[in-house]
């Protein structure tokens, strides 16, 4: 049961963050504090987040996933994101999407996170 | 033997589906591992009321499918239902290796006559509610349409633990056929909501047939199990 368009051979599984765009860091910093209430590691450098698109009219689109398809917070988690980035200064209107697509591994994880949970 | 069963069933579901945090799951290749088997050891010496050999071999088995899973198997509804399939089949063998363990325990003379009966349907109904939640997330394996069927994943899933439950308990009390009343209320819901987008829709029905499915299956096997205590 998936909608997923067809994709064109080579394209990357995860669409590229507007990672020059001037609000982008802080944008991340806001996804950085917020925290699955189980894992002590926030959200991003857990690797769920997976795009941050900024569109050119200050609109922001996240794409993330959750560590398993039903997971208990995947109905409240989008919701935190979205109260984190909303209140940011020059932010106009934010979306957040959740996909499964590719499905998270652990392999996400930035080096901080593997430290973190004792994985190095 | 059924007891032992029981009581293994319980402390099992209690390990993977009560006590187990997101924690555990998320460093499954490091610490988590350790904490997890540490979990299943520690249910199984509570619910069978010993530290014997059939708690630490039912804590090894548990130690050698859960290795092999998170090594070997994706994250596809087939390797999780292979999972909980062998889980279960490894108590059952245990049960059947050593089937005085419930009685040789501290729990057997210490408590009513009924505990293993409760035990089992406890087990059963968890595994129903909880194992049945990601069976089915799992095997719809696409995120929720936000906002297009007026319904949040939550509700999605609250209705669902619902549904399983009160099939499982239909079928438990003898009146399975209640579980079709269910299903005609549920369809009713969906078709009176007018907002509902096909993709929405679509989703929905897949996740309530699996949900029937899962929980007749939970209902019908510990019945079965009941009857043998």
């Amino acid at each position: 049961m998936s909608q997923t368009p067809e994709m064109m051979e080579g394209a990357p599984l995860i669409r590229p963050s507007s990672t020059g765009h001037p609000l982008y860091d802080t944008v991340v910093e806001a996804c950085r504090s917020v925290y699955d209430p189980e894992i002590p590691v926030n959200i991003f450098d857990l690797g769920l987040v997976y795009t941050i698109d900024i569109a050119d009219d200050n609109a922001v689109t996240v794409i993330m996933t959750l560590t398993a398809p039903g997971c208990p917070v995947a109905g409240e988690m989008p919701g935190w994101v979205a109260d984190a980035i909303e209140p940011l200064e020059g932010v106009k209107h934010v979306d957040v999407e959740l996909t499964w697509d590719p499905p998270w591994g652990m392999d996400m994880m930035s080096d901080e996170a593997r430290l973190e949970l004792g994985f190095m | 033997m059924a007891e032992t069963i029981a009581a293994l069933f319980l402390a099992h579901v209690l390990a993977d589906y009560v006590l187990q945090t997101r924690w555990m799951v998320v460093t499954k290749r490091g610490a988590g591992f350790a904490a997890h088997i540490a979990l299943v050891f520690a249910t199984a010496v509570a619910c069978l009321g010993q530290i014997s050999v059939a708690v630490v071999l039912v804590t090894f088995v548990h130690l050698v499918i859960d290795a092999a899973k998170t090594i070997l198997m994706p994250d596809r509804l087939w390797s999780y239902l292979a999972d909980q399939g062998l889980h279960i089949l490894s108590i059952v063998a245990v049960g059947a290796l050593f089937p005085g363990a419930w009685q040789a325990g501290l729990w057997a003379d210490a408590v009513p006559q009924a505990t293993p009966e409760a035990l089992a349907m406890l087990a059963g109904l968890v595994f129903a509610i909880r194992a049945g939640h990601f069976a089915i997330a799992v095997y719809i394996a696409s995120p929720p349409v936000p906002g297009a069927d007026g319904m949040t994943a939550r509700h999605g899933a609250l209705i669902g633990g619902l549904e399983r439950a009160a099939v499982f308990a239909a079928v438990l009390g003898g009146v399975a056929a209640l579980s079709l009343v269910i299903l005609a209320a549920k369809a009713g819901l969906w078709w009176s909501r007018d907002g509902a987008s096909a993709p929405g829709r679509e989703r929905a029905v897949a996740a309530t047939l699996a949900s029937f499915a899962w929980a007749l299956a939970a209902a019908y096997a510990t019945r079965a199990l009941i009857a043998m205590l």
